[in-house]
């Protein structure tokens, strides 16, 4: 018997809600979907009408609701708080949307995850591995991102690529920057151990790897390496046969990571080439890699881009210069994919 | 009164529908999908708004054809050009009418109302293409100034390889698993291909002075629209089973490559080698409809569901750099047997090519340097005696076993059944294997005219002039200088199907 | 239509491209016009007889709005006459035509 809870109609489906939840939240939280937008009662999109039970209403509403709209019943979901007992609304006629839709919601949803272990990759950049509580899979696609909450901070969350391979669902990996003053990523020396609970909400984003024919360019910096790692085991995975080049800059070679998987997957897979390039070599330490920023590794190593795909990840900065070098080399604007990490503090 | 909503009509309009909860009745048509019972129209197609819409679209199609005729358009369109209307259009009206029976195939056969109203509207639209296209090949016979070709209507191309590429590609459409149908029709065909066809087609026309083709073709594809949706609608209740997704990965994978094989090289061979003005190369209306629109837009998001790309798309990629070259040269290697002119290429468009492709003259001037040699009658001498033996047809796409550059081909010859067939590519070998009755049925093109003479051969066919003398098909755009069947008796040339030895 | 998220400051640019391709034609100009001011950010290709118009995520064409333009009113309908082709998820209503980038999940799987 649920203390609060919330049916929608004509769906005649029930959601547990909690308390000082909005509606919207509840139905998100249970991967269900309906029409949102701004969260906070002034778009109008989350409609839908009152029909019985308890709830308070948020007064941000009253700009997006007529007095006709009130007199109708009509409320929004995300400034709907259900105060006890079951509240039913109804959608019909009111917002557009099918059973399927609701349903399938946008298999984005919100779990518990348990920490399992945290290894230092390199002086800033540590691999978080966690479990979900449930034991259950999340499925994602490579490239997509969670959002993670900062620990004891209610509602401040992080945005972090999974860079474990879609195949293994259940054991799930995201690599962290250290940023100073970083709200998660300080929390990583000492704050936060395995066996720790964290919220994740997931999975996000378009970043993925496009289906065609064409050959892939792929360029990574730092912490983006962590998505375009989780496209090249998923395409081992899958059994690809489109050549695939890697090119992954780092300052040192102190910070580098994932060089003797990468190299494995080389060794492996003929459709693979990988190029790890390092910018401020330390001298003395023996490197057999190349040498320049990451960008100038591309320009001297491919002439010709024409028919090519890029995907990549990292520093805006390093972006914005491998878009340039990338379609003066031929390749097109329309087939560049990337995701650009910015830092949220 | 208010006009009622389309949406609270169009659900009203849903529940006119049988519910077949007192018996069971026989499918039809066997399929081997399982068809769930919902599905989405995201037209909302209704007869109101249908009648108004098709019927202003043809006011205005037949309002430009007037103006064409009444401005002399046909005198300002590029001979080249009109010349390959002559088996490229009549191959296209093949597609529309075998899709007006795909589409009752397809009321017949799904239970689910919402996609039978679209199907309905689809069949009601092929029968308009169908007509349309008809009436485009009727405005060139009574305006363009060399109608030999397009006299004798839909005979020309039923006679022709063409014809049996035709054929064979659209045969698809109706025939077999209904679901295939609606795959190779609505999903492979419409939403992939009749968008470099019949979109970016019009632009060449356009460019070579033929307003009514670019008319009737973008009209035409206004209804591809709402078949698309069908395809996507009826994929789209498909993949809620995951039983079926095998079976549809398999038939993308079939008909993938066989619309590639005919479609890529129809619409590749006309914009490139019937043109005088290429607004575009091929092969780049190919990776932007097909590969950047159909497969990383439409079958990229169908990816979580379990469909997969064609695994030989990189092959696809491949042939299309090749294919049409060799198509092209195909034709005019066997220009007597056409039902249609064929210019030699000039210096002009050999700069042309060889920018676009570069490598293209040193494989291929050669060769139409031949062609332009020949093509007076007093050389007495066709392209067709210089070849060590006449190419086979692929016995599953129809195409000549020169694919994809007839210096490299990769057919396979094989037997079955005790009789010998060629193949194409590993692709069309492929396909043949999966289900060998539908496709030894037909014969071999050469295999009717083995042992007879070019010239008997030609009139059999009914490609003579009203002179009963002077071939449709000539090596040249002259009003003179005509060859007769008298030039080709005089070769001697008899003809030997390569797969008897 | 990006997963709305307070603390996410990331960008995450991926192509969700939606096309239409019209005819060239009044109505088509006037739709030129409408996209031009309501969505600059979309991609207009002359085609020479017909136009090509991509953007990422939705596009959205009014009636109400492209009738203004064009100086009369129009439907739907009449204005599909123009649509030679479009990629993404159409949907259908009155007075409006819109293409998603969204495909429909219409999964029932177990």
């Amino acid at each position: 018997m649920m203390e609060r809870a919330l049916r929608v109609e004509p769906f005649g489906e029930v959601v547990e809600v909690r308390p000082g939840e909005s509606a919207l939240a509840a139905l998100l939280r249970h991967g269900r979907f309906v029409r949102y937008g701004c969260k906070h009662g002034g778009c109008g999109t989350c409609r839908a009408r009152l029909v019985s039970g308890a709830c308070q209403l948020s007064d941000r509403t009253s700009f997006s609701l007529s007095d006709a709209d009130r007199e109708a019943g009509i409320v929004l979901l995300c400034s709907t708080y259900v105060t006890g007992g079951e509240v039913v609304v109804d959608l019909s006629g009111v917002m557009e949307l099918d059973a399927e839709e609701f349903r399938a919601g946008r298999q984005v949803a919100e779990h518990v995850a348990e920490v399992v272990a945290i290894e230092r990759l390199t002086p800033d950049l540590r691999a978080v591995r966690f479990r979900l509580a449930s034991g259950r899979a999340l499925r994602f696609a490579a490239g997509h991102y969670i959002e993670l909450e900062v620990p004891g901070c209610h509602d401040e969350w992080r945005s972090y690529s999974l860079s474990s391979a879609p195949s293994d669902p259940c054991n799930l990996e995201i690599i962290v920057k250290r940023i100073p003053g970083g709200r998660f990523s300080s929390m990583l020396d000492g704050r936060v151990h395995a066996g720790d609970r964290l919220r994740v909400r997931g999975p996000l984003g378009q970043f993925a790897v496009r289906m065609s024919h064409r050959p892939m360019v792929m360029i990574a910096g730092g912490a983006g390496l962590g998505p375009i790692r989780s496209m090249l085991l998923d395409l081992a995975h899958t059994g690809n046969r489109r050549p695939v080049t890697l090119f992954f800059g780092a300052r040192r070679s102190r910070d580098l990571f994932l060089v003797d998987e990468l190299r494995a997957l080389e060794r492996e897979h003929a459709w693979f080439r990988f190029v790890p390039a390092l910018s401020e070599p330390e001298p003395g330490v023996p490197w057999d890699g190349e040498f320049g920023l990451v960008t100038e590794v591309v320009q001297r190593s491919l002439s010709d881009l024409r028919g090519t795909e890029a995907y990549l990840c990292g520093s805006p900065a390093m972006i914005d210069a491998a878009i340039r070098a990338l379609v003066n080399a031929g390749c097109r604007e329309r087939h560049i994919f990337y995701d650009r990490f910015v830092p949220s503090g | 009164m208010a006009t009622p909503k389309l949406e609270e009509v169009h659900d009203k309009s849903k529940r006119y529908d049988w519910g077949f909860d007192y018996a069971i009745p026989d499918p039809r048509y066997k399929t081997r999908y399982l068809i769930p019972p919902k599905g989405k129209d995201p037209f909302r197609v209704l007869i109101r708004d249908y009648m108004a819409m098709e019927s202003e679209k043809d006011a205005r199609v037949f309002g430009a054809l007037d103006a064409d005729v009444r401005y002399k358009t046909a005198d300002f369109s590029e001979p080249r050009w009109v010349e390959g209307m002559k088996f490229a259009v009549p191959a296209f009206t093949d597609a529309e009418y075998q899709a007006v029976k795909g589409a009752g195939f397809l009321i017949s056969c799904v239970q689910n109302q919402e996609l039978r109203q679209g199907y309905a509207g689809q069949m009601l639209d092929e029968v308009r293409h169908t007509q349309l296209e008809t009436s485009l090949r009727r405005y060139y016979l009574k305006n363009y100034h060399d109608p030999a070709g397009f006299d004798i209507g839909q005979r020309a191309l039923g006679n022709h390889p063409v014809g049996t590429m035709a054929r064979a590609s659209f045969q698809p459409f109706n025939t077999g698993d209904p679901i295939e149908v609606a795959i190779c029709l609505n999903v492979v065909l419409e939403t992939a291909y009749t968008n470099p066809l019949v979109v970016a087609l019009p632009q060449v026309a356009v460019a070579n002075g033929d307003r009514a083709l670019a008319t009737t073709f973008l009209s035409i594809q206004s209804d591809e629209s709402r078949h698309m949706a069908n395809g996507y609608g009826t994929l789209m209740c498909c993949v809620q089973e995951a039983d079926n997704v095998p079976f549809l990965n398999e038939a993308l994978e079939r008909h993938f490559w066989h619309q590639h094989m005919s479609m890529d090289t129809l619409v590749g061979v006309v914009s490139e080698y019937y043109s005088v003005h290429r607004p575009w190369v091929y092969q780049d209306v190919w990776e932007e409809w097909v590969v950047d629109d159909f497969i990383g837009s439409y079958m990229n998001r169908l990816k979580e569901f379990g469909l997969r790309a064609p695994s030989r798309l990189p092959d696809v990629a491949r042939f299309v750099k090749d294919m049409h070259h060799s198509a092209a040269l195909a034709l005019a290697a066997i220009w007597p047997l056409n039902f249609w002119r064929i210019d030699p290429l000039t210096e002009r468009d050999y700069e042309w090519f060889e920018k676009a492709y570069p490598g293209w003259h040193a494989r291929y001037g050669g060769f139409w340097d031949m062609y332009r040699a020949m093509s007076d009658p007093s050389s007495g001498k066709i392209p067709m005696q210089t070849l060590p033996a006449l190419p086979p047809f692929c016995q599953v796409c129809h195409a000549p076993c020169v694919m994809p550059r007839f210096d490299a081909p990769e057919t396979r010859v094989f037997e079955h059944a005790g009789k010998r067939y060629a193949v194409c590519s590993e692709g069309c070998d492929w396909i043949f294997k999966l289900n060998p009755t539908i496709y030894t049925g037909c014969a071999n093109w050469w295999e009717p005219w083995h042992g007879m003479n070019l010239a008997d051969v030609i009139e059999a066919l009914g490609y003579v002039r009203p002179d009963g003398k002077t071939l449709m098909a000539q090596p040249h755009l002259g009003a003179s200088r005509m060859w007769t069947l008298d030039d080709i008796r005089r070769l001697d040339y008899i003809i030997q199907d390569p797969l008897r030895s | 239509m990006a997963e709305p998220s307070r603390a996410t400051r990331r960008m995450t640019d991926a192509r969700e491209t939606v096309g239409i391709s019209l005819m060239g034609s009044e109505e088509a100009h006037a739709a030129l016009a409408l996209v031009r001011a309501e969505m600059p950010d979309a991609q207009i290709t002359d085609n020479d007889c017909f136009y090509k118009i991509e953007r990422e995520g939705l596009l959205e064409l009014d009636m109400a709005k492209l009738g203004e333009l064009l100086g009369r009113p129009i439907t739907v309908p009449e204005f599909l006459v123009n649509m030679s082709s479009y990629y993404g998820r159409i949907v259908i209503n009155d007075g409006i035509l819109q293409i998603h980038s969204d495909i429909l999940p219409a999964r029932f799987r177990g």
